[in-house]
């Protein structure tokens, strides 16, 4: 054990927290060096003087002024929340700004929206009653092979919705081509 | 007192935070004395040490809710009062100081007649109390805080350590760095 080492050790060795080998290590250099051993005695006196030094204690109007201090707090956090209105916990300036934020994001989001067109309409406005009577015409899109399947099963021409009824392309004879089975030829 | 009418610290915060002002007294009874002697011992001066309790003890009426029962009451108390001592430390060291004892150009001096006769061991006494005051101030800030939870207040080396936020191991090496200092420094007072 060097000096060092043994100087980590003396609290451990004054409050018994020292193994046994580490004990008799440590005892074993408090023989072999006696300015150790005063050290350790030293330091084993001053905790205790330390333990052992005056009290100080609170005036008898610490409560008192304690009590002062508090009410005067209490004052000045009322009127604070007082001269603070909110809105819905927020100060004006925050409401305000998140409130232009919410406003501008509802304006960018509808922008988005599929057939918005150049009007946006604003919300809450009633169009005029004219406008109001016929509904908007629906122009329904209509795949080229469905042109053709319409065609079929309208019972009319006027039935169907193309302008043009348009014969079926091969309209012919199936029957050099479907073999039935009862005529095998 | 029967036992089961002795509610602990943290039973007392909590009754506090539910609106029981009895318990933030009881409360500022038990910690005000312990706290006074923990900070005196810091600053060395007793006006600005009760200055320092009197914050503390309004932080913790104004502050109650932000307790959490995951450390015990004095842990956090104590951690108030040790962070409210470090910066009034740190402002007197910032603020100049003025020398009041300017005398005039006789300077006399005034023998003060002494009130009451002390003893020789009381006198002495007085004497190892101030030669140790003077010592503790000595020690930089972080072995000051140890010793004198560990040695005057008498806390746990645990608790010590979630005081001042250091490993275990960090506050037993500081406590034992502290107390050879010192001794060494009251071996040059004699």
């Amino acid at each position: 054990m060097d000096r060092y080492q043994f100087e980590d050790l003396i609290s451990d060795y004054i409050e018994n927290n020292l193994s046994l080998s580490k004990r008799k290590a440590f005892e074993a250099y408090m023989d072999s060096h006696s300015e150790a051993r005063r050290d350790v005695k030293s330091i084993r006196e001053t905790i205790t003087a330390l333990k052992n030094m005056d009290t100080v204690k609170t005036s008898d109007a610490f409560m008192s002024n304690l009590r002062t201090r508090i009410a005067r707090e209490n004052i000045q956090l009322a009127s604070s929340q007082k001269r603070e209105r909110t809105f819905f916990g927020f100060t004006p300036l925050y409401a305000s700004v998140f409130s232009l934020m919410v406003i501008a994001l509802i304006f960018t989001g509808i922008q988005f929206i599929p057939g918005s067109g150049d009007s946006v309409p604003i919300p809450g406005e009633r169009l005029p009653m004219a406008e109001q009577t016929s509904p908007p015409p629906v122009v329904k899109y209509q795949a080229p092979n469905e042109r053709a399947s319409s065609a079929i099963f309208a019972e009319t021409p006027e039935d169907s919705l193309d302008d043009e009824v348009r014969p079926l392309r091969n309209k012919g004879n199936f029957d050099s081509r479907i073999q039935l089975v009862k005529n095998p030829q | 007192m029967a036992k089961e009418f002795i509610f602990t610290d943290e039973e007392l915060i909590a009754r506090f935070q539910q609106g029981d002002e009895q318990a933030y007294v009881e409360l500022v009874n038990r910690y005000r004395d312990r706290l006074m002697a923990f900070v005196y011992r810091f600053v060395n001066d007793t006006t600005q040490a009760e200055d320092i309790v009197q914050d503390t003890m309004v932080k913790l009426y104004t502050h109650r809710h932000f307790y959490k029962e995951i450390a015990k009451f004095s842990t956090w108390i104590y951690t108030i009062a040790g962070n409210l001592a470090k910066t009034e430390l740190r402002k007197k060291k910032r603020r100049k100081v003025t020398s009041l004892s300017q005398m005039g150009t006789d300077d006399r001096d005034y023998d003060l007649p002494a009130r009451d006769e002390e003893s020789d061991a009381e006198i002495q006494g007085q004497f190892t109390e101030q030669r140790l005051q003077s010592a503790i101030q000595e020690l930089p800030l972080h072995f000051r805080t140890v010793v004198i939870l560990r040695d005057i207040q008498e806390l746990s080396y645990e608790e010590i350590s979630k005081i001042v936020d250091v490993p275990l191991g960090t506050v037993k090496s500081r406590i034992n760095r502290a107390r050879l200092q010192l001794q060494k420094a009251l071996i040059e007072y004699r």
